[in-house]
């Protein structure tokens, strides 16, 4: 059994690392880097679901985080297919530069 | 009769004229000719063999039983405190029978009539569809037991004289009097349901039987039953083309001629006499609102009467003509002589569409010439229609022992000894001079169109009309003879047939108008009636019969005014035209141009431009950076998420 003390550690943990990923996602320009930042925002989710699930004596936590992972491999196959496609139409690679879906 | 019986019936009476309806509109234009022209007539006849067995059992129903109410569903439960409700509640009762026989009998022949008088017209389809359409709206008026339902009916007949009348629509003429019918006719549906909200206001129900069970509601004599019978008059005369509300008529002739023999002679003209028939324990207790009906019909009948005179029109003749003999049916209800109104309707509506159709084989011939100056000497080339034409006049003429004969001196009888004082000798004298016009106008078409040399070249190119024309104009040839003989005699203790049947419709309290005149005073009524017709029909023979020059020259000793308001109908659309009609453009023109770009323009573009602006501010926030978007989303994530945390819980 975990010591119940460590939960508000793993749940600051997640916070922190949902942070740090929001943060980059904000402020980063290329988008790789964006990506990883967004992984980094789902993995402080998966950290938050096993840390409750683990506290609360529940198997949904770990389920729900295979879930989260699951769809994070999608997501980043279809970005990764944007980056490339981006990439071979010589484009720079720079969020702020694509942005032709405005009007 | 039992309720299971009375419902079969209604419910397949007004079924065959819908359903023909629904086939000939739907179907007909696919199907062709053929298949309209069947369905077109096997739908009224359908219906007409089922008035006759309503007229059956309601004959054969055993004494205070010929009347039943069924509901065949409850329609609007307006529930909450009013217990109010509007169900489809159908009357069969001698007064309904008879109307149903009349609509469905009458309109069968006109049917028959219309497949020769349509032979050759594109539209056949749409024509039969309205046409069964109209006998539909028709039987649903007069077997209504529920005052929405019988508005209902009243606005659908209006309908379809208005899709009727326009229905050559090519014609600017016919669009604009189509107009004209249907807004003549809405002002009497607004005082219609005007009455009908004051009626449910006091007897707190919207069923006929249970609101002529309440009258003790109104005080007799009193202010609220008088206006409320004024308004339904109003919604009658507009109806029936009664003064001031008459100007519709004339013009409804620009529809095809079935349609003025159906419509706007036989049957709708004449919802107006059914309303106040129907509605006489109301009349009953307003004399005044009564003495008004019987004025306002009577003074129609002299003015339509006069205008009959000078007009050279086939149509707008009869049409004038219709409008006087629906005067005198409105007296009669007027005066509460209820049966014998509902005899004048029944065998005006045989003659009357005979007259018009005999008018349109006429017509037809003459490659739709309808200027009676054109005509002449067509009594050797249509024989047929000649003699029924001819059967038809001295009907409506009154000549003696003709059907019209004793419809009309039946109901001028009783204006012998109706109402108080004067009243009742004014009237009757009036009455007779109706006569005398009658058969003046009556017999000037006759004799102009029939006798006499053809006036152009034309008429020696005439042909009969062909056998489905021919047919029904020659039944109700001879009807218009012979149908009064066993229903009425017009002296007391003698044939009564028709107002038995409908005494129990009439019974109960009588209204304070109407006595029923001794013998003497019948005898002495009939005896002026007679004369009077034999002198209008007398005097039109030397004035019209061969042209004679004389007559011509005594015609032209009258003063100028009379000939000059007789040919311009008194001026009515005239002043029409000016008191309201030119008013109401020049507001409109008004509105138009000052109202509409200052005023609508003005707070309508406003709403637009606020609108405008506040999505050009907005759009500020649309910066393409994706930077951006997911800022305002994380921010707003957070706000959720304090909000929730912190505010509600």
């Amino acid at each position: 059994m975990l010591n119940p003390n460590l939960f508000p550690f793993l749940l600051g943990l997640a916070a922190f690392l949902f942070t740090v990923g929001a943060a980059g996602v904000l402020i980063r320009r290329n988008p790789i880097v964006v990506f990883m930042c967004i992984e980094l925002m789902l993995n402080a989710a998966n950290v938050a679901l096993v840390a409750y699930g683990r506290f609360l004596n529940s198997e949904e936590g770990q389920i729900f985080a295979f879930m989260v992972i699951v769809v994070a491999a999608a997501e980043v196959v279809v970005g990764l297919a944007l980056i490339t496609q981006i990439f071979r139409l010589g484009r720079e690679l720079d969020v702020d530069d694509l942005s032709e879906m405005k009007e | 009769m039992n309720v299971g019986t009375a419902s079969t019936l209604v419910v397949l009476v007004l079924l065959f004229p819908l359903i023909g309806s629904a086939l000939n509109g739907f179907l007909g234009p696919v199907l062709g000719r053929r298949f309209v022209n069947i369905v077109g007539t096997v739908s009224i006849f359908a219906a007409f063999v089922t008035a006759c067995f309503v007229l059956a059992s309601v004959i054969g129903a055993p004494a205070g039983h010929a009347s039943i109410t069924i509901r065949l569903w409850q329609w609007i439960n307006l529930g909450g405190g009013t217990n109010l409700s509007v169900g489809m509640d159908f009357t069969l009762d001698a007064l309904s029978a008879l109307m149903l026989m009349v609509i469905t009998g009458v309109g069968f022949l006109i049917h028959v009539y219309s497949v020769g008088y349509m032979e050759h017209d594109p539209g056949i389809a749409r024509f039969f569809s309205y046409m069964n359409f109209f006998i539909f709206s028709m039987l649903t008026l007069v077997l209504a037991a529920d005052l929405v339902i019988l508005i209902v009916g009243w606005a659908l007949v209006a309908l379809s004289s208005y899709l009727l009348i326009g229905f050559w629509h090519d014609r600017p003429s016919a669009v604009i009097a189509a107009r004209k019918a249907f807004i003549t006719q809405v002002i009497g549906d607004i005082a219609l349901v005007i009455a009908a909200f004051l009626i449910v206001l006091n007897t707190h129900t919207l069923s006929l039987p249970n609101i002529f069970a309440r009258t003790q509601v109104f005080p007799a004599g009193g202010l609220l039953i008088t206006g409320i019978c004024a308004l339904l008059a109003i919604g009658a005369f507009a109806k029936s083309a009664q003064f001031p509300l008459h100007t519709w008529l004339p013009d409804a002739m620009e529809g095809p001629t079935p349609v003025s023999a159906l419509i706007h002679a036989a049957t709708m003209v004449t919802a107006g006499v059914y309303l106040i028939a129907r509605f006489h324990v109301l009349f009953n207790l307003a004399p005044v609102a009564e003495g008004m009906v019987a004025c306002v019909g009577m003074g129609t009948a002299v003015m339509a009467g006069i205008i009959a005179l000078s007009q050279i029109d086939i149509k707008r003749v009869i049409a004038y003509s219709t409008m006087s003999q629906i005067g005198l049916m409105i007296y009669a209800v007027g005066i509460g002589a209820y049966s014998a109104g509902m005899f004048h309707f029944t065998i005006h509506a045989v003659f009357k569409a005979l007259l018009f159709m005999a008018a349109g084989n006429v017509i037809h011939a003459l490659h739709d010439e309808q200027d009676i100056r054109l005509m002449g000497g067509l009594h050797a080339r249509m024989r047929w229609t000649h003699l029924a034409f001819g059967a038809g006049s001295l009907a409506l003429g009154g000549f003696l022992l003709f059907s019209g004969w004793f419809s009309k001196e039946d109901l001028l009888g009783f204006g012998t000894v109706s109402g108080p004082g004067m009243f009742p000798w004014v009237l009757y004298i009036v009455g007779a001079g109706v006569n005398v016009l009658t058969g003046l106008y009556a017999f000037r078409l006759y004799f102009t169109v029939f006798q006499g040399e053809p006036q152009t070249a034309r008429v020696f190119a005439v042909k009969e009309a062909g056998k489905a024309m021919l047919i029904p104009v020659v039944i109700l040839g001879v009807l218009a003879v012979v149908v009064a003989w066993p229903l009425e005699f017009p002296l007391p203790n003698t044939i009564h047939v028709f107002s038995d049947f409908l005494a129990p419709v009439f019974a109960g309290p009588q209204s304070q108008l109407f006595h029923t005149p001794d013998l003497g005073l019948a005898a002495i009524g009939l005896t002026i009636g007679s004369v009077t017709s034999l002198i209008g029909i007398g005097l039109a023979t030397r004035l019209w019969y061969e042209h004679k020059p004389d007559a011509q020259v005594a015609l032209a000793q009258f003063p100028r005014w009379i000939p000059l308001l007789s040919y311009n109908k008194f001026y009515f659309d005239e002043i029409y035209d000016h008191a309201l009609v030119r008013p109401m453009k020049a507001v409109a023109r008004t509105a138009r141009r000052v109202v509409e770009p200052d005023v609508m323009d003005g707070w309508v573009g406003g709403v637009g431009d606020l609108l405008k602006g506040f999505s050009i501010d907005l759009r500020s926030i649309q910066t393409g950076l994706i930077r951006d978007y997911a800022s305002l989303f994380t921010v707003f994530a957070v706000i959720l998420v304090v909000v929730w945390v912190f505010i509600a819980k």
